[in-house]
């Protein structure tokens, strides 16, 4: 198994920087352009939910990407300063066609085979997202 | 992302290339609104480029899209890369927005508009 962090900022600039890492780390293992995209896709929506959402765009609180890769799986956590937020992804309600935001964690349970929300302790919000190295291509219409 | 503006008429045409997420969606959000403020209302999108968006991205289309409909403007779309298209269909944006295969397709929908 192969496991890698970054640590960002809550700023503009950070989202193009780790989506630089984790096209490296996923070019390194190899893994085929479609998951790839499911991957840099769903990471991205989760990272930008992190740094708007959970630390309100402070941007001395940061943000962690953890990976992990083994031979099956692919294994992204996402961590948060912010201020939990369970309740209100619970509550979610799918966003009208016309809607500028909402549509994020909808993608992230498209393309992942398994998502799991978190609140940690030292408050903040933990997401982990599981992809399966042999993807299978979903309908493509959100549900 | 780069954004490359060719004006033409009372159509603007935006190539864009790179990333559209968050921050960029920022800048090309204000790059058509100075558009919309010189009163060019028909905005062309051509994404050949576009190698990546997310939600956040969609989302600046669709605040673009409406802002050119409240103007009686349209802002259209072509050259959708594969990846692109099928986030288009997964979140059925691509029955509301104005998608072509080709900018020359889109531009003949405005009626022959010409471009230098």
């Amino acid at each position: 198994m192969s496991a890698y962090s970054h640590t960002y900022y809550s700023i503009p600039e950070s989202e193009d920087m780790m989506l630089d890492n984790i096209e490296e780390i996923l070019l390194k293992h190899n893994i085929d352009d479609d998951l790839s995209h499911a991957i840099k896709l769903s990471v991205s929506e989760g990272f930008t939910n992190a740094m708007v959402h959970g630390n309100i765009n402070t941007p001395h609180k940061k943000i962690i990407i953890e990976v992990e890769i083994n031979q099956e799986s692919i294994r992204v956590d996402i961590l948060d300063e912010g201020q939990k937020g369970i309740e209100k992804i619970k509550n979610r309600k799918a966003p009208g066609l016309l809607a500028e935001e909402g549509r994020g964690i909808n993608l992230i349970h498209h393309y992942a085979k398994k998502v799991f929300f978190e609140e940690i302790g030292s408050g903040g919000l933990k997401v982990t997202m599981i992809f399966d190295r042999k993807i299978e291509k979903k309908e493509n219409i959100l549900r | 992302m780069e954004i490359r503006v060719r004006e033409g008429g009372s159509i603007c045409i935006l190539n864009l290339e790179g990333r559209l997420d968050l921050a960029s969606g920022t800048a090309l959000k204000e790059k058509v609104k100075e558009m919309f403020n010189k009163n060019k209302t028909s905005i062309h999108l051509n994404l050949e480029k576009v190698e990546f968006i997310n939600s956040s991205g969609l989302g600046t289309l669709v605040s673009l899209m409406k802002e050119a409909r409240i103007r009686k403007g349209r802002l259209t779309l072509s050259n959708l890369a594969s990846y692109v298209q099928e986030i288009f269909e997964i979140t059925q944006l691509s029955h509301i927005f104005e998608l072509f295969p080709t900018e020359d397709e889109a531009l003949n929908s405005y009626n022959s508009v010409s471009v230098s």
